[in-house]
């Protein structure tokens, strides 16, 4: 078994290495740098054209001038060695201070999505499953169908306007005005918390419709085999033997997405965050590979990467933990 | 208390009919028969023909489209007769009897455990239902049962999981399971039938053991000829939904009466019969019981069946020798066929 975790580490970090190159590379594939939208910007806004001179005074000072394997070990090393993940040349602040508010808060709406769509798409689908084909199984189905096929960014301008026109509130951001340049507090905190359902329901509505398909159909599968005969055939009741047998079957699956979910809600969220003006990473990473902030995107890309493969690593722990079949299989 | 003479179940005209978008499948269509405490009764057929659903009937675990109709009479050894096909399948009344007084053996050892639970957690589930809710004398048990059934180590087996036992040593560990709570019927659904044969002969042996040890009744479902004259008391064979012939096992050796048991017995493989003889076997297939047109069901595929009677009326399960019961008009008076055509019912089972 530790074996097992010593040769998973080192494919992490084999992983995370590659994870870094690419997204430095990407980042850079598009032609021009941060300085040519930078003098772009200038001129669109002020009609005033760079000076030459301190356009090459930039490029020489963050080394834009250099080759790019160059300018990425320039990145990499000193995150490797202190942490420092450079500064942004767009904002004229260290990417990581940048990016610590807004990665703490994605992971807040992240969190509190998957949380709901758990919540919301297990109990369904143990009763879609268990009443295959009747009204409640059609209605769910039917509203889960609408669910997967609504745009995130239009079920957001829906809340919004219901919102705004309803109950007179804007649902705009995560927090209200008189907390936005506050310090964290209780009292901070509880206005987020208030903030959250909108975003999380906008987040989590394609999710839960997508679970409720998945888990239905594992579960009806589950439901036929003969080891749920077997249990029935003991005695055991109806519904606890579900939850004992293949339940715990169908979250297997459903776990071992865990990983592939937080990704998908990080990027998905993004134009949400846009639209409802959420302080996450999405639109801040948008702004940056627009502005082709190297640093800051390619830290965020990067740490997008890192919570990915974490995210997979907790699920494959999660799996162990529950199928005796995969431990057996890992430890050998 | 059971007296000495009462039967330990009696069903009479058994139905389980499947509503299948097709049309109405009568998957076991009138069945009558009865099992004395101790007695062990096999059920022989082909496959399809509808002795699972029987037994599944019986248990009340049928499909959740079945609709059971009949009377299923249990005697349990303790308490008052209860008919099983009245109860609700989910509900308390026979949730109490399934697993306790009735336990049931399945064919398949690979998939008939969860595979995410421990072999000692599935058996002490059933105990905890049936006998003691006590967690510790329940795991003594299971482990009792465990050396029982002839599995070695078990205090450590008892906490493995399915996937670390072979298939022979699965179905011990099921059959322990089924055997915990004491039944006095036991139902085996071709236990033997997914294991090779040298373990196909000891776990017979075992349950031949394990019969004369507890006594139970045994319902043993078989389309094993061999198994049939190993293990077995009387005979019930079906054929598409109904028992075509209920007779003791040595009389359906000597005298098979209805032409598909005779077809049957001839299509066994013997060993010593003089070389290079082919193996007899019966033209067709099962018919599916969809839609059946009336008239005898293995009219179809029978050499000596009779043109205008056999394709028109039900033939009845009646007493052609003494205890002995064949469902073919090939012993019965026409006259009498059609007495039986006209009152439908059970006045046969007697």
């Amino acid at each position: 078994m530790l074996s097992y975790f010593i040769r998973r580490m080192f494919y992490m970090v084999i992983v995370l290495a590659l994870v870094s190159a690419v997204s430095f590379y990407i980042v850079n594939l598009p032609p021009g740098s941060w300085i040519e939208s930078y003098a772009l910007e200038l001129l669109a806004e002020g009609g005033e054209i760079a000076d030459q001179a301190e356009l090459d005074y930039l490029t020489q000072r963050y080394g834009l001038d250099k080759p790019l394997h160059i300018q990425y070990l320039r990145w990499i090393g000193p995150i490797l060695t202190r942490g420092d993940f450079g500064q942004s040349f767009e904002w004229q602040q260290p990417v990581w201070n940048l990016i610590r508010e807004r990665l703490m808060l994605t992971m807040i709406i992240s969190g509190a999505s998957i949380l709901f769509i758990y919540a919301v798409s297990i109990p369904i689908a143990l009763y879609s499953a268990t009443r295959q084909y009747s009204i409640g199984d059609y209605v769910f189905s039917f509203m889960g169908l609408i669910g997967l096929a609504t745009p995130n960014f239009l079920l957001a301008l829906v809340f919004m306007i219901v919102m705004l026109k309803v109950f007179g509130v804007s649902p705009g951001g995560l927090f209200s005005p008189e907390y936005l340049r506050e310090s964290w507090s209780l009292a901070k905190f509880w206005d987020m918390v208030k903030h959250l359902p909108v975003p999380v329901i906008v987040v989590g509505t394609a999710g839960t419709a997508e679970l409720i398909r998945i888990l239905r159909g594992l579960l009806l599968d589950e439901l036929e085999k003969q080891y749920v005969k077997t249990a029935r055939a003991k005695g055991v009741s109806e519904w606890r033997l579900i939850i004992k047998y293949p339940f715990r079957m169908a979250l297997n699956p459903v776990l071992s997405t865990i990983g592939n979910l937080l990704p998908a809600i990080v990027s998905g969220s993004a134009i949400v965050s846009v639209v409802l003006g959420l302080p996450t990473t999405g639109p801040l990473l948008l702004r940056s590979l627009i502005a082709q902030d190297t640093y800051a995107a390619s830290s965020m890309l990067m740490m997008l990467g890192v919570l990915t493969v974490l995210g997979i690593f907790i699920s494959d722990l999660l799996l162990m933990w529950l199928d005796p079949r995969i431990r057996y299989e890992r430890a050998n | 208390m059971n007296a000495d003479n009462h039967p330990l179940l009696e069903v009479e005209n058994l139905k389980a009919h499947l509503t299948l978008d097709e049309g109405v499948l009568k998957a076991v269509d009138g069945v009558s028969f009865t099992i004395a405490p101790g007695q062990i009764l096999g059920l022989v057929g082909e496959s399809g023909c509808g002795k699972s659903m029987t037994v599944q009937a019986l248990m009340r675990i049928e499909p959740k489209f079945a609709r059971v109709e009949g009377k299923i009479l249990f005697h349990p050894p303790r308490g008052l007769p209860v008919d099983l096909a009245a109860l609700e399948p989910h509900g308390q009344e026979i949730r109490a009897i399934r697993g306790g007084d009735i336990a049931m053996i399945f064919q398949e050892p690979m998939t008939s455990f969860s595979p995410l639970h421990t072999i000692g957690n599935q058996i002490v589930e059933g105990i905890r239902l049936h006998r003691t809710s006590s967690r510790r004398a329940a795991r003594q048990l299971a482990i009792e049962m465990l050396a029982r059934v002839g599995i070695s180590n078990p205090q450590q087996r008892v906490d493995e999981y399915p996937h670390q036992l072979s298939g022979g040593m699965r179905q011990r560990a099921m059959i322990a399971m089924a055997l915990a709570c004491e039944p006095s019927l036991l139902i085996a659904d071709e236990p033997t039938t997914a294991l090779d044969v040298t373990v196909q002969a000891q776990v017979l042996q075992l349950m031949r053991d394990l019969q004369s040890d507890f006594g139970m009744a045994i319902l043993y479902i078989t389309h094993d000829l061999g198994v049939v004259a190993n293990m077995v008391d009387e005979v019930a064979v079906m054929y598409l939904g109904k028992i075509v012939e209920y007779t003791d096992v040595n009389s359906l050796f000597a005298n098979p009466l209805h032409p598909y048991t005779q077809a049957l017995l001839k299509s066994v493989p013997k060993v010593g019969k003089k070389q290079r003889t082919r193996l007899a076997s019966i033209e067709g297939s099962v018919p599916v019981p969809i839609n059946r047109p009336p008239g005898c069901a293995f009219y179809a595929r029978c050499t000596k069946a009779i043109d205008g009677l056999c394709n028109t009326r039900d033939p009845q399960l009646v007493e052609a020798e003494a205890g002995h019961r064949v469902s073919c008009f090939l012993y019965q008076e026409e006259g009498e066929a059609v007495d039986e055509a006209e009152n439908q019912g059970g006045h046969y089972a007697g």
